[in-house]
């Protein structure tokens, strides 16, 4: 690309000629990553100014490219799971129980209430370590240096919890077919409360510094408006449709798990700009902690955790520890795993991020014929081009920390 | 397989579906059938139906249902029957509820896990809950043998172990003792499998349904596995078999259950007998002689040197020694470059040791040199004739299916054994004979004529279909019972009963004749001064009773390596091109000639196919001690100690100008040569082999090569590249697609159709069948029908030696094959069988003052050598056995140097011989 003003590296955007001549005299072409920090991962945007006004704006995408949906076909189902965590690696346990839900349609599996409270909560604590992680990088891309470290304080608190329950951090596998193997460890669930009586007050810390700062004001109004019928039309999932005023929440739409039973709203936004959508997901955690409140007083403090009676279930760690049927029924399903009945299925669920889809083909084997992802990272980056058209320069980072994507889910 | 007549067939219902099966068969079966799946731990195809897990609850509707075990009930017409009927899987989930009560905790410690019945069926019938508990019993391993294992806390008393010991091997090796719920499986009267008939098939460790009796030398997992279905390459049974392999280890073989001649069952060495693959003794690079010692070379410097120096002896000076145990691909591009590129017919294999008699035998009578039935037509057999062949030793699966016919239930075939030697087959054989060394020839022909002269003979098919019967009848003359027992020392009434025996079919009355009966010999036939007679009187006998060019019948023989047959076939022999034609035969000659010299690069032309028939292999040393033959190419054999006289093939090695040697180690022969080439083994190279009964069989990579070395048809395409001779192959299966071509008998062949199942030759086309039975409609030979030919017998006995009072017998071990350089690296059977030893009647031992262990020096009137004595009674007085596997104990430096007269074969089977113990020999040793 010699005509251009800067020299751009490796760049394998087509430029026709009569473009050429236009930018030599009119537009710079600007690289704005695949190594950049405010693009949340490697990806890169090509953008055409016009002074420090964003004529086009180009995503390349693909840099995470791991090809997750061959990896899916070639793992037995319980395998998959774990390479679910590496899909939107910020919200593990959504992804995990995406997948989950799909191979429980498709087997029949009846999932215990009690593992059914448990995931409500463990999604929804999944949901807040999101947006917590949005928060903080959103606002530090913006120009808010310390938000970062205030978020992730709390974030850590809901790892650790992640942590002492399912033994790791962030890539969690922590749900399983049919409820849970092991149960809910003594004294979890008090420091799950502390959590959530600790994290309001931090949460009017976030909104103190934030909420009233003129500077975040002035970078986030107005910037980024997407109408309610583009947010349509652009398939928008999650905040970002919410944020437009489109009150669209798979939980409330097509209530799974016990969503039903709990007492929440749908927050939405007015004018759908940046700042809307800060509010949106702002609400969001505190219904989300309110949920887990509800779901810590309605949850049944025992009975069964796991769909033990089903082929298609891990027996209990324990048990298989001390039962013959269980050990070998243990060793079976982890060696030759469960072959769910032919069919297809398709299970939406709403994810921090937005609509996390798994289509599964069983051809009656132990590995999947097909599975696909929907990856809502992918879907609502398609926005950007469109948002960044007319925008200045420097709104880049804030639509990007808007539409809130992770490269390993836009990629996957 | 070939069946009896069929049976009518009847009409079921299984899970409503409409099915029609014949008359008798099991529910189980009737279902497997029809794509339904009963659960068994103790049903067995091939054994007898048990009853005893009752995993196979089926529901059988009527008037009144009830549920009842499908693996004992034969079906009735017009039977409802429900394999999965809500009642028969609970009774099935409560059946596994009993069963895990006792089961140990030990799936992750059990080689069985991953493959094991009990834990697939407690997962497909979902037992997740069992109100019936109790403590468990922790039972340690029991070490029944070096290589087999017991744990009674995994065993679920299915008995399979015990039935397939004893309905299938014949070795009655364990049984189950104790009642109840102290039922447990031992070795038979023992401690110690050592102190039982255990052949160490390991069919028990194969069949266990669960991990109760175990291969100790495996220890891992199935799901790590790769699995390759190939063909054992030990003898010349050929069967299938699946190499477990990890990363490119091979970690277990195993029979592939239900498939191939040996229908998922092995044999000591076929299951033991592999990890000398991984031995560090292989040889690793090509080694060159430079003065006294080897250096290493590359393969680029190895192959150069040779076409260098081979180039100076293609005046027919050279001689190939052909490989019995190579591929196909491989004897047939070998004989192809010692005929095209060195033009010579200096060739010979191994099988002139010991399978050159039959062969002519076999050609004289039948006009084809092969086995003339297939193995599995063994169980449909009436009477059964073993002659002069251990073959639960040697050929073990063979004597599976004999062992198999003679214990079917209602309908038992006989069995004539006739062998001086015990073996497992006698237990059963409803009369063994046990004539001199020698005899069996004499013994034959006096069976013959008792036929003859009872009037048993099938006048109508020696009519029709035989030549020569006249002369033979009036050269029969002298065998008279009297004379007969005299000279074989058998008595006159079991002569009578066993020829009645085997003219009748055991007695049985088929149409106006009588039923089929196979004649089965060995070694014992062929490996005497008059080898081609013996067989000829045998082949006699089947022409007198009609019972060659039948089904269920023939003269079979139990070949010897896996590949003798294929490499005969192909040509790895001084008189013969591939496909069994004579050197003189001019249509072939010009179709060989046409493609096979068309290969050569411009102006490197070479001569017309050599007319000349070649040398033998017993003629060799002479060859090359009187300068015919300079150059010699080995082709993985290790001559020395193969040779009947160790010393002269040594020392007449030693005389070749030049010696290129092709072997997995470096053996004594390899120890002599100017080029050693490392090559691969059966599991490292993809090819096929030919078996016993012609069946043609895949035999397929399992693991690369071992670092440097490369299969043989690589080297012959490289080497004869580098003299100008262009070999267009990339692939074995390039090099059977021109087998095909040119061979007739393989004109049907390719790796296509082999991919599913051998094919047996002749196959004439490749949309046609192979023909498993030979003649059935007309002989091979020039008239068509088959000759009887009179037969002359020298009888050793007669000119028996007073100094030397023994008879020393050169056998096959059970645990080792061949020159045992394989075996004597492979673990198994190391174990089982770490040192030679001479195995010599009591009586003979007590006259000689030799106790079992003790070292003894046997001597003949050429040498002697020193070996430790075991005592047994499996051998008549005055005969003593050693096996040829050993370098310690080299037949070689002993046995008769006398051969068989047309085919050069050595007399292996007869050497007199003395026998002291070794303290009485003074220090100077020998003689």
């Amino acid at each position: 690309m010699t005509s251009s003003l800067i020299p751009s590296r490796g760049t394998e955007i087509e430029i026709t000629e009569e473009q050429q001549v236009d930018d030599v005299h009119r537009l710079i072409t600007l690289n704005m990553g695949p190594q950049h920090p405010s693009t949340h991962g490697v990806f890169r945007v090509v953008l055409d100014l016009e002074g420090e006004v964003i004529v086009n704006a180009r995503p390349v995408m693909g840099y995470l490219h791991r090809g997750v949906e061959k990896l899916f076909e070639n793992h037995r189902y319980p395998q998959i799971i774990p390479w679910t965590d590496r899909t939107d690696y910020a919200a593990a346990p959504n992804n995990n129980l995406g997948l989950c839900m799909a191979i429980e349609k498709l087997c029949g599996v009846e999932v215990p209430e009690r593992a059914e409270y448990f995931r409500v909560i463990l999604a929804e604590l999944s949901r807040i370590s999101s947006h917590l992680l949005w928060l903080g990088t959103h606002a530090l891309d913006i120009g808010a240096l310390s938000m970062v470290l205030y978020t992730f304080r709390e974030r850590e608190m809901i790892l650790d919890l992640f942590d002492k329950f399912g033994g790791a951090r962030l890539t969690t596998n922590i749900m399983e077919i049919g409820g849970f193997t092991r149960d809910i460890p003594d004294g979890w669930l008090d420091e799950l409360r502390e959590f959530v009586k600790i994290f309001p007050s931090r949460q009017a810390d976030y909104v103190d510094l934030l909420s009233a700062n003129p500077i975040w004001l002035n970078r986030t109004k107005g910037i980024g408006i997407i109408t309610a019928e583009d947010a349509q039309a652009y398939s928008l999932t999650g905040p970002m449709i919410r944020g437009s005023g489109v009150a669209y929440d798979i939980r409330k739409a097509r209530p799974y798990l016990v969503y039903d039973r709990l007492d929440w709203e749908v927050p939405i936004g007015e004018n759908g700009d940046t700042y809307d959508r800060y509010l949106v997901r702002m609400e969001e955690m505190r219904q989300s902690l309110s949920m887990i409140e509800q779901c810590l007083d309605q949850m049944p403090s025992d009975g069964p955790f796991l769909a033990r009676e089903s082929n298609y279930v891990q027996p209990p760690h324990l048990a298989s520890q001390y039962n013959a049927e269980d050990m070998q029924r243990h060793f079976v399903w982890t060696i030759k795993g469960p072959r769910p009945p032919r069919g297809e299925v398709y299970v939406a669920t709403e994810g921090p991020k937005g609509e996390i889809g798994f289509y599964i083909i069983s051809d009656g084997s132990s590995v999947p014929y097909r599975i696909h992802y929907r990856a809502p990272s992918f879907v609502n980056l398609q926005i950007l081009p469109k948002l960044a058209q007319g925008a200045m320069l420097a709104d880049v980072v804030a639509l990007i920390g808007t539409i809130d994507i992770v490269l390993g889910d836009v990629d996957r | 397989m070939p069946t009896k007549a069929p049976k009518p067939l009847i009409t079921c219902t299984i899970n409503g579906k409409q099915v029609q099966v014949p008359e008798g068969t099991l529910v189980i079966e009737a279902a497997r059938m029809h794509g339904f799946d009963v659960p068994n731990f103790c049903y067995e195809p091939s054994l007898r139906p048990w009853g005893s897990c009752r995993m196979c609850m089926v529901e059988v509707h009527g008037r009144s249902s009830y549920l009842t075990e499908g693996c004992s009930l034969p079906l009735r017409e017009g039977m409802e029957i429900s394999t999965h009927s809500p009642g028969a899987v609970q009774a099935r989930q409560d059946m596994m509820r009993f069963f895990l009560i006792d089961h140990a905790l030990d799936c992750p410690v059990c080689d069985k896990s991953g493959e094991c019945k009990m834990q697939d069926y407690t997962y497909e019938y979902n037992v997740y809950n069992n109100p019936l508990r109790r403590p468990k019993r922790a039972e340690e391993m029991r070490h029944y043998s070096p290589l087999i294992a017991y744990k009674l806390d995994r065993c679920v008393v299915c008995a399979q172990c015990v039935r397939v010991c004893e309905e299938i091997v014949g070795a009655t090796a364990i049984s189950m003792a104790q009642r109840g719920y102290y039922s447990e499986v031992v070795p038979a009267f023992g401690n110690s499998l050592a102190d039982t008939e255990c052949t160490h098939c390991g069919n028990c460790v194969a069949v266990c349904p669960v991990g109760a009796i175990l291969d100790r030398s495996y220890t891992d997992h199935e799901w790590k596995m790769d699995h390759t279905v190939t063909t054992c390459h030990y003898c010349a049974v050929g069967c299938t078999i699946d190499a477990r392999t990890l990363s490119g280890e091979l970690k277990r073989m195993d029979g592939v259950m239900y498939e191939g001649v040996n229908n998922g069952y092995l044999c000591v060495k076929g299951r033991w007998g592999y990890d000398y693959t991984h031995s560090p003794d292989r040889l690793k690079q090509p080694l060159i002689r430079r003065g006294d010692r080897f250096e290493p070379a590359t393969w680029d410097e190895a192959l150069g040197y040779i076409a260098l120096r081979l180039g100076d002896y293609r005046d027919g000076s050279f001689f190939g020694v052909g490989s019995t145990k190579v591929t196909n691909e491989e004897a047939y591009l070998f004989q192809l470059f010692t005929r095209v590129v060195m033009g010579t017919n200096n060739l010979d294999s191994k099988a002139r040791y010991s399978q050159a008699p039959w062969q002519r035998a076999l050609t004289q009578s039948f006009g084809t040199a092969a086995t003339t039935n297939e193995i599995a037509e063994i169980r449909h057999m009436k009477c059964l004739l073993l002659v002069g062949a251990n073959a639960p030793e040697t050929h073990a699966i063979v004597s599976y299916w004999m062992n198999l016919a003679v214990r079917t239930h209602g309908d038992p075939a006989g069995l004539i054994v006739i062998d001086p030697q015990y073996n497992l087959l006698c237990n059963v054989a409803n009369i063994w004979l046990r004539p001199h060394s020698g005899t069996d020839g004499v013994l034959l022909n006096g069976m013959a004529k008792y036929i003859l002269d009872e009037g048993l003979a099938n006048q109508a098919f020696i009519a029709a279909r035989t030549e020569g019967y006249a002369e033979w009848v009036a050269s029969l003359a002298d065998f008279t019972l009297e004379r007969v027992s005299e000279v074989t020392g058998v008595p006159q009434e079991d002569i009578a009963k066993a020829a009645r025996m085997y003219a009748t079919g055991y007695n049985h009355k088929e149409g106006d004749g009588w039923g089929p009966s196979g004649a089965f010999f060995g070694n014992g036939l062929t490996q005497h001064l008059s080898g081609v007679d013996n067989v000829l009187a045998l082949n006699n006998l089947a022409l007198l009773t009609g019972n060659v060019g039948r089904e269920f019948a023939g003269v079979n023989t139990f070949v010897g390596d896996n590949n003798t047959q294929g490499a005969s076939d192909l040509g790895i022999a001084p008189n013969r091109l591939p496909g069994w034609v004579n050197l003189d035969d001019q249509e072939a000659r010009t179709r060989f000639e046409e493609l096979w010299l068309s290969r050569w690069a411009d102006g490197q032309q070479g001569h017309a196919l050599p007319t000349e028939a070649g040398i033998t292999l017993t003629e060799l040393p002479r060859a090359l001690q009187s300068g015919a033959v300079r150059a010699l190419w080995v082709q993985g054999e290790d001559l020395i100690d193969l040779a009947p006289n160790q010393e002269q093939m040594e020392q007449a090695l030693e005389q070749a100008e030049f010696l290129v040697v092709q072997d997995l180690f470096l053996t004594p022969t390899a120890q002599l040569a100017d080029v050693v080439l490392p090559a691969v083994s059966g599991y490292e190279k993809d090819g096929t082999y030919t078996n016993l009964e012609r069946r043609v069989q895949r035999v397929r990579k399992a693991i690369p090569p071992i670092a440097g070395s490369m299969p043989d048809w690589q080297v012959i395409v490289d080497i004869a590249q580098r003299f100008g001779y262009d070999l267009p192959y990339r692939h074995p299966s390039q090099i059977m697609d021109e087998i095909a071509t040119m061979v007739p008998q393989y004109a049907g062949i390719n790796y296509r159709r082999l991919e599913k199942e051998g094919l047996h030759w002749p196959a004439p086309a490749p949309d046609q069948p192979g023909i498993p039975t030979l003649h059935l409609e007309s002989f091979a030979t020039p008239s068509g029908k088959a000759q009887f030919m009179p037969t002359h017998h020298a009888v050793p006995g007669a000119a028996q030696h007073t100094a030397f009072p023994l008879v020393l017998q050169v056998g096959g071990s059970l645990y080792h094959w061949d020159t045992g350089q394989r075996t004597r690296r492979a673990s198994g059977p190391m174990k089982l069988e770490p040192a030679p030893a001479v195995a010599i009647n009591p009586a003979d031992a007590q006259a000689a003052g030799i106790d079992d262990g003790d070292l003894v020096q046997i001597a003949s009137q050429r040498g002697s050598i020193h070996v430790r004595a075991a005592l047994t009674e499996s051998l008549p007085a005055g005969m003593i056995r050693l096996d040829d596997h050993w370098p310690q104990a080299p037949i070689g430096q002993i046995v008769s140097e006398a051969f068989e007269p047309t085919t050069g074969t050595p007399e292996f089977k007869y050497t007199p011989v003395q026998i002291r113990p070794a303290a009485a020999v003074t220090t100077a040793g020998d003689d």
